[in-house]
């Protein structure tokens, strides 16, 4: 008897239950090179909601032990294993998709963008050559990964897996068009006079959460507030003509590798 | 597998007020015993009005948490409780129901059916309550049953087939006692099913009547569809009713035609999608209808739960229906006859220009990757709205600047499974910013207002005007509780539970309950003190004042 459930997914789950024996795998999966095309990311969406969806879910996380968005799989690492998956099928109960080459390159573009419906075009390069951008650059001069770096800015370590190849590929190029609204950098002027920036953790009707510019964690009820500002230019400086494109795509590699 | 879990006698100490039969007549007049809350909307009328008056402005400062009650299972819970006598009746998800001392929280007993692992449902396994008859409780069920259970032992008395899971049918909404008739519908909307209500006699669980929400070949309406649509157009009926003992009428509210996102997949009005159903009790026969939005695209059911008042309507007196739709306009009909008396938007509205003298929307569907407005989770959704015959105010919860891009696809009807034709996305300032469309928001609330917000509004019928609102940061699923001290009970997805001026929107006392507040408010009475019992994400809270 199962004491609960979440039907959304029993179809999916009930296929699938033999496959439970596996684990996840949450290393980092990109071992080679790639460039995936809006084209591509788009098309594989369309055969993603035709051909998959039904079983894997709109946000790819019906089957229990993997999480397309967040590249949670049981045995799949390579973009080559997950073609092998989609044209063999599993015995745990995933039948065999007969799918054209460009079909099959769709698809992976899709899932390795996370399910990007957007389509955000990205490139991803070689991770161990992107952490060295990552250390030239002074990302950790506001970011953190890890316990290293500074808290100024969002905690890196497991940026992979709470965010879109092609969402972090806009942040390094395009900040203030990727920022998550929460975020947003704010500054507030309390009734006693104090002037606080900072990074919001949470905001409710009452009052707001924030880590401060020295890295102190307040509460601060609003109506202890004169001025809230939310500013919508990010302190992200853009690393597009910065960095050498290739130099971007390593980046893009190892942020994607941060899964935590 | 069905069985009770021996969760009895707890103490067995307390003596509970013995329980005299829950009549229908009972029921009719639930109004005369405000200590109980014997139907879904505590009376026939959906008011969620209560004459308890015991909490009061004076006093609802000193509001304080008596009991809790911890949901056994995880994921949203969005019961209704019943309380007869003292004894509190509730569902938690997917199909158990527990009968609970309303003074204490202690467990009597605790019957659980597991659903059949095949059924179906869109938006999680919900269950939003019981009905009570006699000594009767009655369930319906995800994988499609509707159950009858000893009030006293919580043991099966009878258990019958509302419709097939197989083909993705389901019962989430409590059911509906009129007369000596259970009255379920069913949900699916987003599977291709033909949608009913269905009436069950309350001994035996034999059918007596269905009516189909789409009418068949040779009936009146089957012309609003082309081809053979209408046998998987959906208008399902996933909440409760109300019903008018005077003119003997029960009402529906019908919910999406589908496929959901893609009219042009199924030409015409679709009726009785996106609707409220007049029907007789007694037959299943439609006396009237009136259709909200048709041949909708942007999934807004009409499950809302009818509130019916009488009032003075341009100098005669009226009996009227009220209804703030998920389509974001706000209408007054005539619940006699169906006439369209008043409609006006209460948010931003952009799938529509106004409203045709008759009541019928004058649709302006944007463009392809256009915005538009009200959302796909509307306006406001099928948490209960309340309305106070003393202030003559109607209170809901509402989704201010939130809207979707719609997708519409072509696709293929296949028995049981998805049939929604595409998908809608919510507008957002940057990709990737949480929004309701992705659905599953983690222990940290990282919402912003930036992709809408939730605020109480009171709004005046007889004018289409608001009153008073009151804004939230967070979007609000709460349902609404006006009581004769005016006072109105309320939440939000924030976990805050309010205390509200009913005339002025005045915060009286909140308390921070943890998680977001489903459903709705009730209050109730035993030995003499008020009790208000609100669900907010995994518990059960209820407030009395202070000893």
């Amino acid at each position: 008897m199962r004491r609960s459930l979440d039907l959304s997914g029993s179809l999916a789950l009930r296929c699938f239950s033999a496959a439970l024996v596996f684990f996840a795998i949450t290393a980092p999966v990109f071992a080679q090179e790639h460039e995936y095309s809006a084209d591509q990311i788009q098309s594989g969406y369309r055969l993603y909601t035709g051909q998959c969806q039904i079983c894997h879910g709109n946000n790819g996380d019906n089957i229990a032990g993997v999480n397309l968005a967040r590249q949670q799989f049981k045995t799949v690492r390579s973009d080559d294993d997950i073609r092998r998956m989609i044209t063999t099928g599993n015995p745990a109960g995933m039948p065999p998709f007969a799918l054209k080459p460009e079909e099959l390159d769709n698809l992976v573009a899709f899932v390795r963008s996370g399910l990007d419906q957007g389509g955000v075009p990205f490139q991803l390069g070689d991770a161990d050559r992107g952490k060295a951008v990552y250390d030239k650059s002074g990302c950790a001069q506001c970011h953190r990964i890890a316990g290293h770096g500074a808290r100024t800015a969002p905690d890196l370590t497991d940026i992979g897996f709470i965010r879109r190849p092609g969402q972090m590929m806009t942040s390094l190029t395009k900040p203030n068009s990727a920022t998550q609204p929460i975020n947003r950098p704010i500054a507030i002027v309390t009734k006693d006079g104090r002037t606080i920036k900072g990074r919001r953790y949470d905001e409710d009707t009452f009052s707001v959460r924030l880590i401060d510019s020295r890295e102190q964690m307040l509460s601060i009820q609003k109506s202890n507030i004169s001025r809230y500002d939310i500013g919508r230019q990010s302190d992200m400086p853009s690393y597009q003509g910065k960095l050498a494109d290739g130099e971007i795509s390593d980046l893009l590699a190892y942020l994607v590798s941060l899964k935590g | 597998m069905r069985r009770i879990l021996p969760l009895l006698f707890l103490l067995g100490l307390a003596p509970v007020a013995a329980s005299a039969q829950v009549t229908s007549q009972r029921i009719e007049n639930a109004a005369s015993e405000p200590q109980n809350w014997l139907t879904y909307s505590g009376t026939y009328s959906g008011q969620r009005y209560s004459t308890l008056t015991q909490i009061d402005h004076a006093n609802v400062n000193n509001l304080e948490q008596k009991w809790i009650l911890q949901d056994q299972v995880s994921g949203a819970w969005e019961s209704n409780p019943l309380v007869v006598d003292g004894i509190m009746y509730l569902t938690e998800r997917p199909n158990d129901v527990m009968a609970v001392d309303a003074r204490t929280g202690k467990l009597f007993w605790l019957y659980r059916w597991t659903p059949d692992p095949g059924a179906r449902v869109c938006c999680g396994s919900q269950n939003r309550g019981v009905a009570i008859l006699g000594d009767t409780l009655y369930m319906g069920t995800l994988d499609g049953h509707l159950i009858a259970l000893d009030s006293k032992t919580g043991k099966p008395i009878w258990n019958t087939i509302v419709a097939d899971f197989k083909m993705a049918y389901s019962v989430t909404m409590a059911p509906l006692i009129v007369h000596d008739k259970v009255l379920v519908g069913v949900g699916g909307g987003e599977f291709g099913i033909r949608g009913f209500v269905a009436a069950f006699d309350s001994k035996t669980g034999k059918e007596l009547w269905r009516f189909y929400t789409i009418p068949g070949p040779g009936e009146p309406g089957f012309e609003s569809w082309k081809g053979d649509d209408w046998k998987t157009g959906g208008a399902p009926v996933w909440t409760m009713g109300s019903f008018d003992p005077g003119l003997n009428l029960v009402y529906f509210g019908t919910g999406n035609p589908g496929p959901d996102w893609n009219p042009g997949q199924r030409p015409g009005d679709n009726l009785y999608s996106d609707s409220v159903v007049a029907l007789d009790p007694d037959t299943g026969k439609l006396k009237w209808h009136f259709q909200f939005t048709p041949n909708d695209g942007y999934d807004y059911d009409s499950t809302q739960v009818p509130v019916l008042a009488d009032m003075n309507w341009n100098g005669k007196p009226t009996k009227v229906m009220m209804w703030a739709n998920r389509n974001g306009f706000f209408y007054v009909l005539d619940r006699e006859t169906g006439k369209f008396l008043r409609g006006a938007p209460f948010v931003k509205v952009n799938w529509a220009s106004g409203l045709d003298p008759n009541g019928r929307p004058i649709q302006t569907p944007q463009g392809p990757g256009q915005p538009t407005y009200p959302g796909n989770q509307g306006g406001t959704n099928w948490y209960p709205p309340a309305y106070s015959p003393r202030t003559g105010l109607f209170y809901f919860s509402v989704w201010e600047n939130y809207g979707s891009i719609y997708r519409r696809e072509e696709v293929k009807y296949q028995p049981g499974r998805n049939f929604d034709g595409g998908g809608a996305a919510a507008v957002s300032p940057v990709p990737g910013a949480p929004t309701m469309a992705q659905a599953r928001r983690g222990p940290i609330d990282n919402w912003t207002s930036e992709v809408g917000n939730g605020e109480a509004v009171a709004l005046d019928p007889k004018t289409g005007k608001q009153v008073w609102s009151f804004l939230q940061y967070d979007v609000t699923n709460s349902g609404n509780l006006v009581t004769a001290s005016d006072i109105l009970f309320v939440g939000g997805n924030e976990g805050f539970f309010y205390a509200m001026d009913a005339r002025t929107g005045d915060l009286l006392w909140k308390s921070y309950l943890g998680g977001p507040v489903l459903n709705t408010p009730i209050t109730y009475e035993v030995d003499g003190k008020q009790y208000v019992s609100v669900i907010a994400g995994n518990v059960l809270a209820t407030f009395g004042l202070r000893d």
